[in-house]
């Protein structure tokens, strides 16, 4: 077995350990980080950018939120059930780390906030312009992925401050002496053992999206029916369960819910179609959210959520398909191209010929009822009052904008079954606000934090989108905390 | 030859291009499409760099250096192309990594990374085709392909297969099969280079097979790393397919020293591993291994290790297969061995335990001759003192692997009549050529290999009716299939799933009487559940009884080491037992398993006592120089589906008369083929994996 | 021919954009797939160009396809890909003004990309029959009998049918400039 020593081992590189290695680094530690993939940056590889309040950016941008009335909304978008204490230092501490982050060459093309949309259609006037949009290297338009930027920044700075990074070496315990963590085991790519041991241990491995068993133990989803979740290879939890064996306490553990498509990579086109404030029913074919708030993708996964068998239906006519063909969208997402409906064709004949089950199309009401698996009685009577109601030019039942209210009436007629999906999990590892993980009775465990993702227990119930980036935001200050204080463990004779 | 890279010298040799020059002497240029071990193509242009005197950046793959040349990797035109060509790449590949099984591990990503750029300005376009997921081994998401053309050229080139190719499909050119077939249509040999070289998650391996708990490699080579003794499998048996028997058992020999013996009774748990099981049938590892014996010339004994004697003593209490290994692995390394034997000759269970129909007693005494050759001095109907006494009277250390000697019969009604045996005693005495006499009618008790061994035994000694009961149901007997097809061929009657209430009879036994299993599962605390079928009792005859439901230690009890669930020997992970210097190995410690994991645990044994007595604890033999195996295979119709080679069997009839062996060993021919078959998964460990940018 | 020599020889009846996505659609690059630039290039351009055609192109997109063409022709793995980028890059200097016209979404000169092209109903012509009504799938024209007939031009998908319809010849295709006509049916002069 391979011996190793540090000061202060960090547990896997994604945003959160990166934050952590670097800071813990910057405060005079010598940091060991392990990570299970070959490259540094985990599931932050396919964001945008962090959430800030009081950053540079901002300010140039006469964006004058302050961290406190962040910290209010957040608290009073969460009811207050959660630490008021973390979630106050964590936003005290984002604008500055953003500016931490532009001192070491991450370039933000400007603030943003969630679900760009035409205002009647987004749910909540209320969102800040706090998410920092990473700037692709060398200029362009930065999208989907745009974040690696930001990753590969941090981990060269990581590198110059001297972080050892032991790559495709994943972490199987943490060990305990005396009540304390002092070190962990791991193995490298060629299964020889580490034994490493440092003043303090950091644990940032992201949650279990890709881990059914966990998610059904610990939040009663069921991976590929009941929830169609991103499953990011390698978050399997073990961080969450390494912690809970070394005695750390339990917080409930959420889903960070949307909604998406099964196999969504290769219907991509669909996904984005039926986005659309169209028509929306339930398994009984009954309407049950005003549809111009679709774009919404938190709300949205939630409403799902508590339907008949957590599915629904998004549908339209081919009135409606000619109207979007033409004069594109109502709902343009950042994440869905532009031309959507240039290429609807194509991928719903593919779908329709290769059976692809969320997909149906009929020439009557009753038949894609039928074919859909929505109660036919039921759907009958709710797209004969919802055609009502559009001639009315008003919806008695949701007040959905006008704009929106285009009845069903011409054949063939489109509908897509909708899953719940969801980022990936939130939460379980109970910590202070200073990341340091606790025993369930609220007693520190020396010299273990947990931070990011796996720790991630400020949002309540729900993703809070009107503070956008919140959960890359949460990943890069807990980091940051921990760092900082990790740095410090073993250090007390010198005060 | 020298040349200028960023104005740093570098060297290059001969053939070497700017690209492969400048990544030995530590400095990356991003490289996507070309691969260490493939044709470089240029056609991703990501590796271009500017050179002095040329108008436009060149691929550093193809472009070859000359003297004195002067090449910037990061000029603005250089960097230009580099990152429009990354741009146009991104544009049509999945915006949507979460999904993809490389996440993580993905080249592409790594590559996005370190150039950060975003492909926003272009027309963005899916090229989306359904991921085929029918072959057991390969999962293909061509929606992820970049056509960089590395599977392709791995699969013609470097392989010669010659299954994938550029195909034109109404979405786009991408990398796939021609002609819609599938991979086994095709002629695919399943050696998963194309796995391997795929930079994105286009070709990937099925899920199921890749187990999280063990290493990749070990993932990759399945059958190598579940052999106890680490047998380098797909070695040997590229070997046998060559008709190289001589290195073939060289292979082996380096991990094992009785191919011929385990080839014929080893219980095989690589071939449940095996990949070509997910395909239609397991390669036939195991008659391989003994083809291998049977045509061993033994050149590799000029090879074996000699070290020069330690001075040191270990004695050996027990010649079974664990105590064996160890003593010849410890003769190697120059210590003096003594092997005591209480039975007449070495062995143990594979001489006194399984019958000679199936394990005959020259071919045990053929590969026995190098424990003599190795200059261990073997002490057979010799009881050994105990382990004190043997540390006391000069031994250093001592190893204790007496195996599981005692069968042990279980507490029902008449279990003590006359003419009720136990499988060891009536098996050894088979062994030992006095046998033990059977009557017309015999009732083997039990469900293992073992209860097979003793019925057809009693059946070659002459019982005409020979009839096994067992608890377990078919599907959960630990008998192997072979066997239990072997038995009912020859006559054997099955009672599977059945209890034995009594033995029936006044002083000799008459019958037994046996009732129906409803169900039989252990419960949460592991004790066994039985749930009997009510009024479904009946009295089969049998005049003799033999029970065949275990085997215990003997004897162990005045040892004076610390015993561990009643008679069997206490010892930790590296073998070491209560008491300083004595180690234990084998069934002794484990309770019966079987002759593989016997001869992993005395070689284990050998490496502590090496360890113990001042050694180093290497115990490995390097018997054949290593060769790096042709990586190309080559094309053959109908790989996937060639049929399995079945050993032709002696006639079922005649064989239960008489105690001839009943499997022949493969003929060369038959090796041959069936070592064909293999998929040869190691030469994917033999393909470079190109390093990524944070690792220089 | 060679593409580029098509370029040079376009005669006043052929729109640039529409030969250019023709040639595109099936070209050697397109089928060939094993290089960056020449496939994914193709791709680039062929896809601008349809939006071109369509009338879906964005701003900038002239700059991009010639900062794509200069990059392409030097780094094709073969004359195939240098072929179409010189072809493209004549183009867009020899028609500048036509590519412009369809970049901004002003016009196609020649008349042969649909989308800016649209069906009027000759005011002076009709005589209220209804049979191009009952010709157009879309229902796009509005009118009843002795009335003259208007195309709703957010409904004209302009398939044509009408014109084939209509026995007065009364309906004709309009490029940038598009003929006066009632904005609503008014009674029929005829």
């Amino acid at each position: 077995m391979k011996q190793m020593q540090a000061d202060v081992i960090v547990v896997a590189a994604g945003l959160s350990g990166l934050a952590a290695c670097i800071s813990a680094a910057e405060n005079g530690a010598s940091v060991l980080c392990f990570e299970k993939s070959n490259t540094t940056g985990g599931a932050a590889n396919m964001g945008m950018g962090p959430l800030g309040v009081g950053s540079r950016i901002q300010r140039e941008h006469m964006v004058s939120l302050t961290p406190g009335e962040a910290f209010r909304k957040h608290m009073y978008f969460t009811h207050y059930r959660v630490d008021a204490r973390m979630v106050r230092d964590y936003y005290f501490k984002s604008g500055e780390t953003i500016d931490w982050l532009m001192d070491m060459g991450v370039e933000f093309v400007g603030v943003q906030r969630a679900f760009s949309a035409p205002e009647a259609t987004r749910a909540y006037s209320d969102g800040e312009f706090t998410w920092h949009v990473c700037k692709p290297e060398g200029g362009g338009i930065p999208g989907p992925r745009a974040a690696t930027a930001m990753t590969k920044k941090m981990t060269e700075r990581a590198r110059e401050l001297g972080v050892d990074f032991q790559l495709q070496t994943p972490v199987s315990k943490i060990l305990m002496e005396d009540g304390k963590a002092v070190g962990v085991l791991a193995k490298d790519k060629d299964g020889e053992e580490i034994e490493a041991r440092a003043n303090a241990v950091i644990v940032a491995t992201g949650g279990f999206g890709d881990n059914p068993q966990m998610i059904k133990e610990q939040t009663g989803y069921e991976f590929g029916k009941t929830i169609f979740n991103f499953a990011i290879p390698g978050m399997k939890g073990e961080g969450i369960r390494m912690c809970w064996e070394a005695g750390a306490g339990h917080e409930p553990c959420t889903m960070e819910l949307m909604y998406q498509l099964p196999d969504n990579m290769n219907h991509f086109i669909l996904d984005g179609a039926f986005r659309q404030p169209c028509l929306w029913v339930n398994r009984n074919g009954e309407r049950f959210m005003p549809e111009n708030q679709i774009g919404n993708t938190t709300f949205t996964g939630n409403a799902i959520t508590v339907q008949p068998g957590s599915i629904c239906y998004s549908i339209f006519d081919s009135k409606l398909l000619k109207k979007y063909k033409k004069h594109g969208p109502d709902i343009v997402s950042h994440v869905h191209p532009h031309d959507l409906f240039d290429h609807f064709d194509e991928q719903w004949n593919r779908d329709l010929a290769d059976g692809y089950e969320p997909v149906t199309q009929a020439d009557t009401i009753e038949e894609l009822a039928e074919k859909a698996g929505i109660d036919v009685e039921g759907f009958v009577r709710q797209v004969e009052e919802y055609n009502d109601m559009c001639y009315a030019g008003y919806d008695e039942i949701f007040e959905k904008d006008r704009r929106y209210m285009q009845p069903i009436e011409k054949a063939p007629f489109y509908c897509l079954r909708q899953n719940v999906g969801a980022y990936g999990s939130l939460g379980g590892v109970k910590i202070n606000h200073k990341t340091q993980v606790m025993t369930q009775e609220a007693k520190v465990i020396p010299g273990l934090y947990c931070v990011g993702t796996d720790a991630c227990n400020i949002f309540g119930d729900s993703y809070p989108f009107i503070l956008s980036g919140n959960t890359m935001g949460f990943c890069l200050n807990s980091g940051r905390i921990a760092g900082e204080n990790a740095a410090m463990e073993g250090q007390e004779d010198f005060f | 030859m020298k040349f200028y890279i960023n104005d740093r010298e570098v060297e290059a040799r001969e053939g070497q291009s700017i690209l492969d020059a400048a990544l030995e002497a530590g400095i990356f240029i991003p490289h996507l499409c070309s691969h260490p071990d493939l044709e470089a193509k240029g056609g991703c242009r990501l590796c271009v760099v500017e050179i002095q005197g040329m108008d436009k950046p060149m691929p550093a793959c193809t472009t070859m250096p000359t003297e004195g040349m002067r090449v910037s990797v990061n000029g603005p035109k250089a960097d230009k192309v580099r990152r429009m060509s990354m741009e146009l790449i991104l544009a049509t590949h999945p915006a949507d990594c979460t999904g993809c099984p490389k996440y993580g591990k993905c080249e592409l990503q790594s590559m996005y990374q370190y150039m950060g750029v975003s492909p926003e300005r272009w027309r963005k376009k899916s090229r989306s085709v359904a991921n085929d997921d029918s072959n057991p081994l390969i999962q293909h998401l061509f929606t992820r392909c970049i056509r960089c053309g590395r599977c392709i050229r791995a699969c013609q080139d470097l392989r010669g297969v010659k299954v994938l190719d550029y195909i034109k499909t109404d979405v786009g050119i991408r990398a796939g099969i021609l002609d819609g077939k599938s991979l086994k249509e095709a002629g695919c040999r399943f050696c998963g280079a194309c796995i391997e070289v795929c930079p994105t998650g286009s070709i990937v391996d099925q899920v199921k097979i890749m187990k999280e708990d063990r290493k990749e490699a070990d993932n990759i080579v399945p059958c190598r790393a579940t052999c106890p003794a680490q047998i380098d499998i797909p070695r040997f048996i590229r070997y046998i397919k060559n008709g190289e028997y001589e290195k073939a058992s060289a292979v082996i020999h380096e991990r094992m020293p009785f191919p011929e013996i385990l080839g014929s009774v080893c219980t095989h748990p690589c071939e449940t591993e095996c990949k070509h099981k997910e395909l239609g049938s397991s390669i036939s590892i195991c008659k391989l291994k003994r083809a291998a014996g049977v045509n061993d010339t033994c050149e590799w004994k000029q090879r074996v290790r000699k070290d020069p004697p330690t001075g040191k003593k270990a004695a050996i209490i027990g010649g079974g297969p664990a105590g064996l290994t160890a003593a010849y692995y410890l003769a190697h390394k120059g210590h003096q061995v003594t092997v005591f034997e209480k039975l007449p000759k070495i062995g143990g269970q594979c001489r006194y335990g399984i019958p000679v129909y199936r394990m005959p007693d020259d071919v045990l005494d053929k590969e026995f001759e190098i424990i003599e050759e190795a200059g261990i001095e073997v002490k057979t109907n010799t009881a050994a003192p105990a382990p004190a006494e043997l540390l006391q009277s000069g031994y250093d250390t001592v190893l204790v692997s007496v195996g599981t000697h005692l069968g042990t019969k279980l507490p029902i009604p008449g279990n003590d009549l006359k003419n009720v045996y136990v499988n060891a005693e009536f098996l050894r005495a088979a062994g030992m050529g006095n046998p033990m006499p059977v009557n017309e009618n015999v009732m083997v008790l039990g469900g293992g290999s073992v209860a097979y061994d003793c019925a057809r035994t009693a059946l070659r000694r002459g019982a005409k009716n020979v009839h096994i009961a067992c608890l377990e149901n078919e599907q959960q007997m630990t008998a192997s299939k072979d066997e239990i097809e072997e038995g009912a061929e020859e006559g054997i009657i099955l009672h599977a799933a059945h209890s034995f209430l009594r033995i029936t009879g006044e002083e000799q036994a008459e019958g037994v009487e046996l009732q129906k299993v409803e169900r039989f599962y252990f419960d949460e605390n592991r004790r066994a559940v039985i749930d009997l079928v009510p009024g479904s009792n009946e009295i089969i005859p049998a005049q003799t009884v033999i029970f065949a439901v275990g085997q215990k230690p003997e004897d162990t009890a005045d040892m004076g080491l610390e015993l561990t669930h009643g008679p069997y020997v206490q010892a930790d992970a590296t073998l070491h037992t209560s008491m300083d210097g004595v180690f234990a190995a084998g069934d002794v410690v484990t309770g019966t398993k079987t002759v593989i994991e016997a001869v992993a645990a005395g070689r284990l044994a050998a490496e502590q006592m090496d360890l113990y007595l001042g050694g180093d604890g290497d115990i490995s033999e390097v018997l054949l120089d290593p060769e790096t195996a042709d990586p190309y295979i080559g094309h053959i119709d109908g790989f996937g589906d060639l049929p399995r080679v079945e050993p032709v069997l002696a006639d079922a009839c005649e064989r239960a008369k008489n105690f001839d062996p009943v499997e022949p060993a493969f003929s060369c021919e038959q090796a041959g083929c069936e070592a064909a078959r293999c998929l040869q998964c190691d030469l994917r460990l033999q393909l470079t994996r190109p390093k990524l940018w944070n690792e220089y | 021919m060679s593409m580029l020599e098509r370029v040079k020889n376009l005669t006043e009846k052929e729109c640039i954009v529409d030969v250019l996505r023709k040639e595109l659609a099936d070209n050697k690059c397109k089928n060939c797939g094993k290089c960056t630039f020449g496939y994914e290039g193709a791709t680039q351009l062929e896809m601008v160009f349809n939006d071109m055609s369509e009338k879906k192109a964005r701003p900038g997109d002239l700059d991009l396809l010639t900062d794509l063409c200069s990059v392409m022709k030097e780094q094709s793995m073969c004359e195939d890909g240098e072929d179409i980028a010189l072809a493209f890059l004549e183009a867009m200097e020899r028609y500048r003004k036509d590519l412009e016209d369809h970049a901004s979404k002003k016009s196609c000169r020649a008349g042969v990309c649909k989308r800016f092209m649209t069906y009027h109903i000759i005011a002076g012509d009709c005589i209220g029959c209804g049979d191009c009504i009952d010709a157009c799938p879309e229902d796009a024209i509005l009118g009843r009998k002795k009335f003259v007939h208007v195309i709703n031009q957010a409904e004209c998908t302009q398939c044509g049918a009408c014109k084939e319809a209509c026995d007065e010849d009364a309906i004709v295709l309009a490029g940038a400039k598009k003929p006066r006509c009632p904005q609503r049916p008014i009674p029929c002069r005829r």
